[in-house]
């Protein structure tokens, strides 16, 4: 059945319309080009509506073993926040640690159709996959965490060349299902295991002498030989530290001119200055992204509340740990080869840190000119629950908003921030790149994050009004691949989605070379680690992602 | 405020979560207005109207028809009085922060978990882990009064932080596990590996528990002059057993695995 979106204001900042008053025409979960008028179509009446894409949040946990611990520890999340009773829903719940139902239909009432899990951990991407197949509304994808496995940590200090990285990354990712590579605290976990505390961009770990400097060096060769249309995604050194801005404007540095994607950049951007030795660095770092064409950046925005934190990063949490609120929290070691470590946080506009955390990060959106390399997120659950996109979106869009906020926040913390200063408001175009069509072309997938002939019929329609919070909670109609899943912000309807996965080639050899290394140190066979792709998603398998020539 | 009188139309078919029936949710209402609210009933909902008959009644409490189906009766109380005729299901005044709630039945599981206030008063039986905490908290109980004629069931008291736990009846097994501060006193027997991860607070029971976790030490028959003004103040306790306390008991302390600064005072 062909459908025809009629009367809306389209923004498809990718094909450059901007505001323009058109039709949209879906057709068998396509959109197609205009036909014109005749034949047999449903229309939608799109008047005083605006109409996008659907949403892409490209950095959310929603999937894999640290959020199930998530889940286990924050159990009182889904007492709290439990699915409205009733014939449609009922099951699940939560905010900071949802179900996966409940993740499925919070963003999809939002108008997201597409949300990427940032951390799977090889031993534990089968669970990943399993879960994401359980979301309903929404497609997936996961990037797989690597940089602190011992196989590569052994193949890069033994000497071993490129080729042979590339290949262990290739056999990887298809492994794995995975469609992009993410590293967390390169080096810095597996140095954790040897009771390092911390490890700077330069400072060779312990055992394989190896610095982050040069395995976030050898990634990205690799991500940019085998053609993986998203650069390395990483989450730098030093988290949360004071004076880590430093860190992370180094790690620019460093990037040889590869591309980098540098992930809740909010958590890196800290300063020492002031008498509290706790500055914002949101300045130094937008600066230099505006004048590094290659880096781009997802902020990881806080937002006050309670949630929980779930990080590959044991190093952190476990220096985090000792804040946790309430006081508990869970940290874990992963086949040797990756971490864990989950500590609920509740954010506190009173608290100092908090406040300034929460400017900071709405200075890097402001400060950062070009929307096409900043995403919007807030790193759920760790900034804040992907529920708050909403209100975020306000206050980027709303500056009389923005600073009645600021005004409520502590009293010092406000001395800090330049956030005052700043009257830049995103434009709705500029909010359209940012959610949809930036993350969409970061991540290779061509057919998404736009409204042009052949993109997928993800289609959002919100009733233009000034509250731009409820405006972006409660999207008037939501369609999935064609058919409406969300009306007035309900459900509607449950649609299953598709994972996204990238198989670049490998060299069959290192099929034997994995097979020999999981027999001797692995917990189990490496036939048995490889995931089929009939295992996606029920038997449906992977959409692949096309790789850059 | 006028009461509120809900009497059920017939026993339960599902579970219903009556934590939104609570006197201060209906102050003002009338009672037609009171029927229209809606309860989760199953996985659904149900009109209040469908599943109880709703009258005005006189005094200020909301009186509730029992079933063993009735879940979270009084969950969240802060004010004012529910009367519930009948037994409970599970999880009755759990986070309850004042008020009063009377069961002149039964009580399922969980009855008082995370109570923070208000007072409790069961007339019949209650089920496992009365006063413990709620999904995902770290403490149980901690404040408030619960008191129970009957017996209740295992875990009584689980990582109780304060208040006041009276069961006239027995205790099941496992009592007072990694109870952290706060009462109970036990009139009847105390079931086997009570004290368990113990650390501070006190126990009172009127006769040599079975067989305690490990980590006790007797330290003899001792004269407290505290028990005497606790029973002055606390004339519920005293009742408890049996009017008044002499002010002699056996010390148990314990449990020395976990600090040993709490006790069992076995009352002579």
């Amino acid at each position: 059945m062909r459908k025809r979106v009629t009367g809306g204001r389209v923004f498809d900042p990718a094909n450059g319309i901007i505001d323009q008053v058109r039709d949209v025409v879906l057709e068998d979960g396509r959109i197609i080009a205009d036909p014109g008028p005749g034949g047999s179509e449903e229309v939608v009446n799109a008047s005083g509506c605006i109409v996008l894409a659907g949403g892409i949040d490209l950095h959310s946990h929603i999937a894999g073993g640290k959020v199930n611990l998530g889940r286990l520890l924050m159990n009182e999340d889904r007492a709290l926040f439990p699915e409205p009773f009733g014939d449609f829903c009922g099951c699940g719940g939560g905010r900071a640690a949802p179900t996966t139902h409940a993740t499925g239909c919070r963003y999809s009432q939002m108008g997201y159709t597409a949300v990427f899990e940032p951390a799977v951990v090889g031993a534990n991407a089968r669970h990943a996959h399993l879960e994401m197949a359980d979301i309903p509304n929404i497609d997936t994808g996961g990037f797989l965490v690597l940089g602190n496995d011992d196989f590569l940590l052994r193949l890069i200090a033994m000497g071993e060349g490129q080729q042979a990285i590339n290949d262990y990354v290739a056999w990887m990712l298809k492994a794995t299902q995975s469609c992009a590579i993410k590293i967390v605290n390169p080096g810095g976990i597996n140095a954790f295991k040897f009771n390092g505390r911390n490890l700077d961009l330069d400072e060779a770990g312990p055992f394989y002498e190896l610095t982050p400097r040069r395995i976030l060096n050898t990634l990205q060769r690799a991500v940019t030989e085998l053609g993986v249309p998203h650069p390395i995604h990483l989450h730098g050194c030093n988290l949360g530290i004071p004076g880590n801005v430093k860190t992370t404007l180094a790690t620019m540095g460093a990037t040889e001119g590869f591309p980098l994607h540098l992930t809740h950049i909010q958590f890196h951007s800290y300063g020492t200055e002031g008498d509290r030795h706790f500055s914002s660095g949101a300045a130094e770092i937008a600066e230099a992204v505006n004048a590094m064409p290659h880096i781009s950046v997802d902020v990881g925005q806080i937002m006050f509340g309670q949630t929980v934190t779930a990080s590959a990063d044991l190093m952190s949490q476990y220096r985090n740990h000792s804040i946790a609120d309430p006081k508990k929290w869970i940290g874990m070691d992963i086949e040797m080869d990756a971490a864990c470590g989950v500590v609920p946080f509740n954010y506190r506009d009173t608290s100092f840190v908090n406040a300034l955390q929460w400017a900071i990060g709405l200075e890097l959106f402001l400060l950062i000119e070009d929307p096409w390399r900043v995403y919007l997120t807030t790193d759920h659950p760790n900034g804040g629950p992907f529920t708050s996109y909403p209100h975020l979106i306000r206050l980027l869009m709303d500056k009389p908003f923005r600073d009645h906020h600021l005004r409520q926040i502590h009293k010092a913390a406000r001395s800090h921030t330049r956030l005052e200063s700043i009257s830049r408001e995103y434009t709705l175009e500029e909010i359209a790149v940012v959610t949809r069509a930036a993350p969409a072309r970061t991540l290779g997938l061509k057919d998404r994050g736009h409204l042009g002939p052949g993109a997928r019929a993800d289609v959002v329609l919100y009733e233009d009004q000034p509250d731009r919070e409820a405006m972006f909670a409660h999207p008037r109609i939501v369609m999935k691949d064609g058919e409406v899943v969300v009306v007035n912000g309900e459900i509607v309807a449950l649609t299953e989605g598709r994972t996204y996965a990238v198989h670049p080639p490998s060299d069959p050899l290192m099929d034997k070379r994995l097979e020999r290394w999981f027999d001797e140190a692995v917990g189990l066979k490496s036939s048995h680690y490889q995931i089929a792709d009939g295992e996606i998603r029920g038997g449906q398998g992977p959409e692949i992602v096309e790789l850059k020539p | 405020m006028n009461g509120i009188r809900l009497t059920l139309k017939a026993p339960l078919t599902a579970r219903v979560d009556a934590s939104n029936l609570l006197p201060a949710a209906f102050a003002g209402a009338s009672a037609a207005e009171v029927a229209a609210r809606t309860v989760p009933f199953g996985t659904g909902v149900a009109l209040v109207g469908d599943l109880f008959e709703v009258a005005a009644s006189e005094g200020d409490a909301l009186v509730l028809s029992g079933d063993p189906r009735l879940d979270y009766v009084g969950a969240g109380l802060a004010a004012g009085e529910i009367r519930v005729e009948g037994s409970v299901g599970a999880a009755a005044g759990s986070g309850m922060s004042g008020g009063r709630l009377v069961i002149s039945g039964d009580a399922g599981d969980g009855l008082a978990a995370g109570l923070t206030g208000g007072r409790i008063q069961v007339f019949g039986n209650a089920g496992k882990n009365v006063g413990g905490p709620r999904p995902g908290e770290r403490q149980g109980m901690r404040g408030g009064v619960v008191s129970i004629a009957g017996r209740v069931g295992d875990g009584l008291g689980a990582r109780l932080r304060g208040g006041l736990i009276l069961v006239a009846g027995d205790a099941g097994a496992g009592a007072a596990d990694g109870l952290l501060a706060g009462t109970l006193a036990v009139a009847g027997r105390l079931g086997p590996g009570a004290g368990r991860g113990m650390k501070r607070g006190s126990i009172l029971v009127s006769s040599a528990p079975e067989a305690l976790a490990p980590g006790f030490a007797e330290a003899g028959p001792q004269d407290f002059v505290a028990l005497r003004l606790l029973a002055r103040r606390v004339p519920e306790l005293a009742a408890l057993f049996g009017g008044e306390l002499s002010g002699r008991a056996v010390r148990l302390v314990g449990n020395r695995l976990a600090g040993g600064e709490g006790e069992i005072l076995v009352l002579s």
